[in-house]
C-alpha cells in the first residue's frame, strides 16, 4: 500500500513539534512504499500532500485538556468534528479541504489515520518538548512502527 | 474504537475571542478582541546565527512564511550593509508575487467570499468554500485549487522548498532561474492573470452590481476613519516588496513618508494593562485610546490600508480597477472595512501583472544574484505581508550572532483598528440584548475583512482556530457565549 506519513507541527513551539520529531525518528529507518514528510501546514496543503496515496498517516499534537498530557489517540477523520464556518484563521479545516478535493474529482487516500498526542505547551518558542510529551515520543513512534509493519 | 469529539473550544488558549460588554439597557457598551500570545521569541533568537533568521522566522507561522522570510532577509541586507544585485531583487519580488497570489486567492474564496457569494445571512453551514462552489460551480472550484497551487509552485521554484523558503541570503538569493524554469513560471503566471480577472468579474457580478451589498459596504457599522500605512515605490504606487513607508491621514492626505529604517521615530506601541496585546500608533499624533479620526494615532495596514496610503497601482489593469473602486465607493480614501475585500482582489490582479513584468525581464535569468556582505550591525527589514506591513528588526554582534530581535507583525499593526471595527459593528448591530446568528456573523465580518492572522501554532486539530464570542452584562457577568462549532 502506497503510504505517506506526515509529521505535522511547528518545530519551534515546544510540544507542537511532537509530530515532526516522531516523523524524523521513523525516517531514520528503511521503508518500502512509505514516504515520510514533515510539514507545518493546515487543511488545504495537508490534503494536497496526500493526493495520490492509498493511505496517509498523520502525527500531530492536540490540546483537548480532557486527558493527561502524553496521551496518544489513534483517530480517523470520522472521529472529529470541525467548525464548518472558517471564522478567522487564514486556513481551511482539514475535513472541508478533503470534501473540496473529492468534490473536484481528485483521489484522496482511502485510509487516513491520525495519531494525536495530547500536549501541554504550544505557545512558547522552544525546540525542547515538555517532559511528559518527551516520554510519549518513543511510544507513539513504536505504535506507528507496528501499524506500518502489520 | 474510541469516539472522541474535538470540541474547538477545548483548544482554549488558541482562541480568537471577542468580548462584548452590554450596558444597563442591554445595548453594546464596548467590545474587545483578544488573540493568543506567543511567548519567548526574543530569548529564543538570542545567540543564533543571523543568517539562520530567514529560515527560523519563516517557521513562526504557517500562514505567511514568505513574508517573514523576506522581511528577515532584508533585515540581514541592512545588518550586513549590503545591497543585493538587481536580478536578486527581481527574483525576490517575483517570488513575493507568487505568495500574494496564493494568499489573496485563498482569502477571497475561502474566508471573505462566503459572506458575499453565499450571503451574510445564510446559515453558517453554507457559508464556506463548499457553499461558494455550490454557487459558482464545480469548474470554479477546480480553478481555485489550480491557481492557489500555481502561486505556491511559483514560490517553491524560486524559494527552493515548498512551504518554507530557503533562498534568501544577506546580499541576494542562493539560486538563479534557468530558462526552463522561466517558461514554466511564465505559463503559470499567464493563467493566474486570467484567473485574477475572472475573480474580479465574479466580484463585480455578485457584489458591485448588487445595491444591497454596496449599501452594506458603505453602512455605518463598517466605517472607520483612521490613518493608513503601506510601502510605496518612487511614484507613490503600492509595492509589496520594497520602498518607503507612506502614511496618509483619514482624509487621504499624505501625512508621513519615511525610509523603513526610521520606523521607530514614527511608530510606538501602546501597552494596556487589561491585555497583552500591543497597540501600535503614530508617535506624531499620539495614543488617544481606541478612538478613530485625525486626533488618534491608530492606523490601518493591509490591502485597503495600502491602497489608501498610495496614489495608485503600478500596473495598468490594476490601476483601472483601483479607479473603479474609488469611483464606486465615493472617492478617496475609502474607510469602509468591508472594502478590504475589493482592495485585496485589486492587489491580486496587480501581483499577476507585476509577476508578468518580472518574468519577462531579460535580467531574470542573470546569475549575478549575490553581493558580498560587510561587517554586521543593526538591521531593519520591511515588507508588505498579505495582511499588512511587517517589520523585522535585529541587532547583530561582531560574530554575526543575534543580540536582539523584535518583530512588528501585520495583525499587530492592525490591532487597534480591528478592535474598533469589531466594537463598532457590535454597537451598530446588537440592540437590547437581541443576538442571533446573522448578527454574530456580521460582527465577525468586520474582523474577517482584515484577514487577521492568529496562526501562532501553524495548524491545529481540527485544523482551524475557532472564534468565541462572550457577552457580558453591565455587572460584567457572562450572559451568553457563542462558539463556532457547527
Amino acid at each position: 500500500m502506497n503510504t505517506i506519513l506526515i509529521g505535522l507541527g511547528n518545530p519551534l513551539l515546544t510540544d507542537d513539534a511532537i509530530g515532526i520529531k516522531a516523523a524524523r525518528k521513523l525516517a531514520e529507518e528503511e521503508w518500502d512504499d512509505i514516504d515520510i514528510e514533515e510539514a507545518s501546514v493546515g487543511g488545504m496543503e495537508l490534503v494536497e500532500m496526500m493526493l495520490g496515496y492509498d493511505r496517509a498517516i498523520i502525527i500531530d499534537s492536540i490540546v483537548t485538556g480532557k486527558s493527561e498530557v502524553g496521551t496518544i489517540r489513534r483517530i480517523t477523520p470520522d472521529d472529529f468534528e470541525e467548525s464548518r464556518n472558517v471564522s478567522n484563521l487564514h486556513n481551511v479545516g482539514f475535513k472541508q479541504a478533503l470534501r473540496l478535493w473529492s468534490n473536484a474529482g481528485d483521489v484522496i487516500p482511502k485510509e487516513i489515520v491520525i495519531y494525536a498526542v495530547e500536549v501541554d505547551d504550544v505557545f512558547t518558542f522552544s525546540e525542547t518538548l515538555t517532559p511528559s510529551v518527551e516520554k510519549a515520543l518513543p511510544v507513539v513512534v513504536e505504535r506507528i512502527r507496528e501499524e506500518l509493519t502489520e | 474504537m474510541e469516539k472522541i469529539e474535538v470540541d474547538p473550544i477545548t483548544r482554549l488558549e488558541g482562541h480568537g475571542k471577542i468580548t462584548i460588554f452590554l450596558d444597563d439597557d442591554k445595548n453594546v457598551e464596548n467590545a474587545y478582541i483578544q488573540i493568543p500570545e506567543l511567548r519567548g521569541f526574543e530569548t529564543f533568537c538570542k545567540g543564533r546565527r543571523a543568517e539562520d533568521m530567514p529560515q527560523l522566522t519563516s517557521r513562526i507561522c504557517g500562514v505567511c512564511p514568505v513574508a517573514h522570510h523576506f522581511a528577515s532577509t532584508k533585515a540581514l541586507d541592512s545588518a550586513f550593509g549590503v545591497e543585493p544585485p538587481g536580478p536578486a531583487k527581481k527574483l525576490r519580488e517575483l517570488m513575493y508575487c507568487g505568495y500574494l497570489i496564493y494568499d489573496h486567492t485563498l482569502h477571497f474564496y475561502f474566508l471573505g467570499g462566503p459572506d458575499f457569494v453565499v450571503g451574510p445571512d445564510a446559515p453558517a453551514g453554507k457559508r464556506n468554500i463548499l457553499g461558494v462552489i455550490e454557487a459558482a460551480g464545480i469548474d470554479a472550484a477546480k480553478e481555485v485549487i489550480k491557481h492557489r497551487a500555481f502561486g505556491q509552485k511559483i514560490t517553491a521554484i524560486l524559494g527552493g522548498k515548498a512551504t518554507h523558503p530557503v533562498c534568501g541570503l544577506p546580499g541576494g538569493v542562493s539560486k538563479s532561474l534557468s530558462q526552463e524554469e522561466v517558461s514554466e513560471i511564465e505559463d503559470m503566471i499567464d493563467s493566474c492573470h486570467e484567473f485574477a480577472k475572472f475573480t474580479l468579474d465574479l466580484f463585480h457580478d455578485i457584489v458591485v452590481e448588487n445595491e444591497d451589498y454596496v449599501d452594506l459596504i458603505l453602512s455605518d457599522p463598517y466605517q472607520l476613519d483612521t490613518y493608513n500605512m503601506g510601502l510605496v515605490d518612487e511614484n507613490n504606487k503600492v509595492n509589496f516588496y520594497d520602498g518607503e513607508i507612506r502614511v496618509t491621514d483619514p482624509a487621504g492626505k499624505e501625512f508621513l513618508k519615511f525610509p523603513v529604517e526610521e520606523y521607530m521615530d514614527h511608530v510606538s506601541e501602546n501597552v494596556e494593562e487589561w491585555t497583552y496585546m500591543k497597540y501600535p500608533y503614530l508617535k506624531k499624533v499620539g495614543w488617544k485610546g481606541l478612538t478613530s479620526g485625525k486626533e488618534s494615532g491608530i492606523y490601518r495596514v493591509g490591502p485597503l490600508g495600502r491602497l489608501n496610503a498610495a496614489d495608485g497601482m503600478a500596473t495598468p489593469e490594476a490601476q483601472k480597477e483601483y479607479e473603479h473602486m474609488y469611483n464606486t465607493l465615493g472617492g478617496k480614501p475609502v474607510n469602509s472595512t468591508l472594502a478590504f475585500h475589493w482592495a485585496r482582489l485589486i492587489e491580486l490582479l496587480y501581483a499577476t501583472e507585476r509577476a508578468k513584468e518580472l518574468i519577462g525581464d531579460p535580467e531574470i535569468t542573470s546569475t549575478h544574484v549575490r553581493n558580498p556582505v560587510g561587517v554586521p550591525g543593526e538591521g531593519i527589514g520591511v515588507v508588505e505581508a498579505a495582511r499588512g506591513t511587517l517589520i523585522h528588526h535585529y541587532d547583530v554582534d561582531d560574530n554575526g550572532l543575534i543580540e536582539k530581535a523584535n518583530l512588528i507583525v501585520a495583525t499587530t499593526n492592525n490591532a487597534g483598528a480591528i478592535t474598533m471595527s469589531v466594537r463598532d459593528a457590535a454597537m451598530g448591530l446588537v440592540h437590547e440584548g437581541e443576538i442571533d446568528e446573522g448578527m454574530l456573523n456580521k460582527v465577525e465580518m468586520a474582523f474577517r475583512a482584515y484577514d487577521p492572522c492568529f496562526a501562532c501554532a501553524t495548524h491545529s486539530l481540527p485544523g482551524e482556530m475557532p472564534l468565541k464570542i462572550e457577552i457580558l452584562d453591565s455587572d460584567e457577568k457572562l450572559v451568553k457565549t457563542i462558539e463556532r462549532s457547527t
